[in-house]
């Protein structure tokens, strides 16, 4: 299967093919990009849990270990250290400082299989209707359950595009059309998702938005229950546990629309 | 009833969520990432824990991470095939649970994924010992989601955890 990342340390956008995961396990692969590497693991759907880099060793005089995978030494920095990486040509060796232990890990080395990236769906959309327009329109879409859009004819097919990539959206059908903004709809969460979503790599991208959204009716359908079953402190509790803001306004806005005006009044008049 | 807040941490893809669907009898091939926090009732001897289930990935840790508060337990996996996972208890959960729930809140350290396991009992026993200085650890076990072993213990100390502590 074929995976997109971005190198967190030097940006680099990079697609490579790797193997399937067994279901259950994470599999790893590793980037050597000189002075670094790049740990990508990735589940058996091919959805990528996490990507972090390790500083790659240069020669040291402290303690030797040997590599398991092919019995190279390992010569370990004379400093305290998290992890370190040693590069064996096919694969690399992560030395873990865990505890006051060492522990070795080999993970396969892959190259990239492709320099240009598809370029990203959300960030095509952006350019064409504008973040504002299109936070806007997810954002009344959620808040309203709305299943028509209008907006302007060059906009329609990236638009059907990349609703049809998020679970949520897919049901909304677009339509050429003049697009009528309501002030009252509040966008700003979507605003600040899309707004670093069009600097990602398109999978990462429509992940984090499909992720927002999700967890935006997942929440938001918590705190309508705990204010319909009179939970007000626990709904209190619940929605100041957010430190995000934005997600917050979000869930506030969505609890108005969803709950008794009544009950919304006692969570916020405290 | 009495009701419990029981939160499950750790990296993402460690098999927090398929210990607790593996508990609930459900199926752990098709589980997935959990987006934002998923939450379990399980009810034992007139005691109910509610299992906060936290996404291990790191976008919904820094959103959601300050939810951990009340929580009466906290049972914090690592992946015993993946030594990162272990060396992030140290480096990220364990503080993080002492910054939000206090260090006298008990918590549990679960291995998982005991079929696959790659890292040394030496190695683990030095991690606890290194994540105890910080955190009330009560229990550490090792586990299989896939195969269910050690996922009923895991379950009953949580109850009778909570029974005794009567947080």
């Amino acid at each position: 299967m074929e995976i997109i990342l971005a190198c967190p340390i030097c940006r680099k956008v990079e697609v490579i093919q790797v193997e399937n995961a067994p279901i259950g396990e994470i599999k790893s692969v590793a980037l050597n990009h000189q002075d670094h590497v790049v740990l990508v693991e990735y589940d058996y759907t091919g959805m990528i849990r996490s990507v972090y880099t390790v500083r790659v060793s240069e020669l040291h005089s402290g303690k030797t270990i040997k590599c398991p995978e092919c019995g190279k030494e390992i010569s370990l920095p004379d400093t305290d250290f998290d992890e370190i990486a040693f590069i064996h040509d096919d694969h690399v060796a992560i030395v873990y400082a865990i505890g006051n232990k060492y522990m070795v890990d080999t993970v396969k080395v892959v190259k990239e299989v492709m320099e240009r990236v598809p370029e990203n769906v959300i960030k095509k959309a952006c350019d064409i209707i504008g973040i504002d327009n299109l936070a806007y329109l997810i954002s009344k879409i959620l808040f309203e359950d709305v299943k028509v859009v209008h907006i302007p004819s060059d906009a329609v097919e990236i638009l059907s595009q990349l609703f049809g990539k998020i679970d949520h959206l897919r049901h909304v059908a677009v339509i050429p059309g003049e697009l009528s903004k309501d002030k009252t709809i509040n966008i700003t969460l979507f605003k600040k998702i899309l707004s670093e979503a069009i600097n990602k790599p398109e999978r990462e991208a429509i992940r984090m938005l499909d992720h927002t959204i999700s967890a935006l009716i997942k929440f938001s359908e918590m705190l309508v229950n705990l204010l319909k079953q009179n939970e007000i402190e626990q709904a209190r509790n619940f929605l100041n546990a957010f430190p995000d803001a934005e997600m917050k306004q979000a869930l506030i806005f969505l609890a108005k629309k969803k709950a008794p005006p009544s009950l919304v009044n006692m969570l916020l008049n405290k | 009833m009495k009701t419990f807040k029981v939160a499950f941490v750790g990296d993402s893809g460690v098999g927090k969520t398929s210990l607790i669907k593996a508990f609930l009898g459900e199926d752990v091939k098709s589980v997935r990432s959990t987006i934002g926090i998923d939450f379990f009732s399980i009810v034992k001897d007139s005691y109910n824990i509610t299992v906060w289930d936290f996404a291990g990935q790191q976008w919904f840790r820094e959103v959601l991470i300050n939810m951990l508060q009340g929580a009466a337990l906290v049972v914090m996996v690592f992946d015993l095939s993946r030594p990162k996972t272990l060396q992030n208890l140290i480096k990220y959960w364990a503080p993080q649970v002492k910054k939000f729930c206090g260090d006298r809140t008990v918590v549990i350290v679960v291995g998982n994924k005991k079929d696959i396991k790659k890292i040394d009992d030496d190695v683990i026993i030095s991690a606890i010992d290194e994540i105890k200085k910080n955190i009330n650890i009560k229990l550490y076990l090792q586990t299989s989601a896939l195969l269910g072993e050690n996922v009923s213990k895991l379950f009953d100390t949580i109850f009778e955890l909570v029974k005794v502590t009567q947080i």
